[in-house]
């Protein structure tokens, strides 16, 4: 199954009744959604409002949704529109970036250094979590770090890593999953270790 | 449970079916460990693609619980019971519903027709001498009734009730023709 079918299964099962399943789209998408917010609003506090305004907009409007576009193009036109409604509201300038299509947007974002997040705190754990992932990823052992790296990074399906590492698919699945382990591992202490965090 | 975290994984690279990715999102709907698990597996290839990400900490749990305010959606199933099904039934249900009706319509008028016969001289005739009397004679009872008749359409326009000038007029006309 592609990345959007996943999605899709995803979004039908909210449409039949559960509500977990938007829980793990809202997990997946909602860094991508708070950077693109953040290019379009200064103040982080209202940034993660629009966020979460975004997401429950979404939510209500899923029982429409027919999968025409992927879910997060979809989720991307109802964030820039949350986005511009606010700033209208406010009488404050509304971005040109806005109409910029996702992919265009991604491709600005790409290419520029992320903008300071929030409070200090906040953005001590931004840096945290951004080293914990590269010393994990220092740590692997090299056939790990390969497999992860060209999956991650370079986008490769497991048959092309296969064939890059000359190594059998299930070797691949292996160690991708040993890969994301190692690193989740050492993310899970600063990950929804309260219990308010937990859902 | 490492069996399905590793499909869990294969997941987010597009490498299951959709038998497996339906007994994952099942586990996932059951157990918070296991979304744990999702929640990391997210932020870990969100970094590795794309550098220092921001601190979301609680952020689903925070929109979760917003939805729990929300009521369940229960959207109809997308191709639910087949393109080719619904576009049968669709064409069907008004010819079922025509053919129903003429049935219907005809029914009635077969009835009230009863072949032919006027009901009323049908009963008439089945009836002993002595009612059939009775029954002939009704006419006639009718008929001494004319002088109520007459006070009634000579007061239809004292009536209450909207009836226009002109069906009163045709209604007068028609009981003295009666007569």
């Amino acid at each position: 199954m592609s990345d959007r079918e996943v999605d899709q299964q995803l979004v039908e099962r909210v449409q039949g009744g559960d509500k977990q399943a938007f829980g793990l789209l809202v997990s997946k998408y909602q860094r991508k959604l708070y950077r693109l917010l953040a290019r379009l609003v200064r103040d982080p506090a209202e940034v993660e409002d629009l966020a979460q305004e975004t997401f429950i907009k979404a939510y209500r409007a899923l029982g429409a949704f027919r999968g025409e576009s992927a879910f997060y193009t979809w989720l991307y036109r109802i964030g820039i529109n949350t986005a511009k409604n606010h700033l209208a509201a406010q009488g404050r300038r509304v971005s040109a970036l806005t109409g910029m299509d996702s992919a265009e947007m991604e491709g600005l974002e790409s290419g520029e250094r992320l903008r300071d997040f929030d409070t200090p705190e906040r953005q001590l754990m931004t840096r945290q979590i951004a080293q914990t992932v590269d010393e994990a990823m220092a740590g692997l052992p090299d056939e790990l770090r390969e497999a992860i790296t060209l999956r991650e990074l370079e986008g490769l399906s497991y048959e092309d890593i296969a064939t890059a590492m000359d190594c059998p698919i299930g070797t691949v699945r292996s160690r991708i999953f040993r890969a994301r382990e190692a690193i989740a591992a050492r993310l899970r202490p600063l990950l929804g270790t309260r219990a308010d965090e937990r859902w | 449970m490492a069996e399905m975290r590793e499909k869990l994984s294969a997941m987010l690279d597009d490498d299951v079916d959709e038998a497996t990715a339906r007994a994952l999102f099942t586990r996932l709907e059951r157990d918070a460990s296991f979304r744990g698990e999702w929640d990391a597996y997210c932020l870990a290839g969100d970094v590795i693609r794309g550098g220092a990400q921001p601190d979301m900490g609680g952020f689903t749990a925070r929109v979760m619980a917003r939805i729990e305010d929300e009521p369940t959606l229960f959207a109809p199933r997308r191709g639910e019971g087949g393109t080719g099904c619904r576009s049968l039934r669709h064409r069907l249900l008004p010819v079922a519903a025509s053919v129903m009706g003429v049935l219907a319509v005809g029914g009635v008028v077969a009835t009230l027709s009863g072949g032919g016969a006027d009901p009323v001289v049908q009963a008439v005739s089945s009836l002993p001498p002595d009612d059939a009397v009775a029954v002939a004679a009704a006419p006639a009872h009718r008929a001494a009734d004319g002088a109520r008749r007459d006070y009634l359409v000579a007061h239809q326009a004292m009536a209450g009730g909207p009836m226009p000038a002109a069906v009163q007029y045709i209604r007068t006309i028609s009981a003295s023709t009666e007569e």
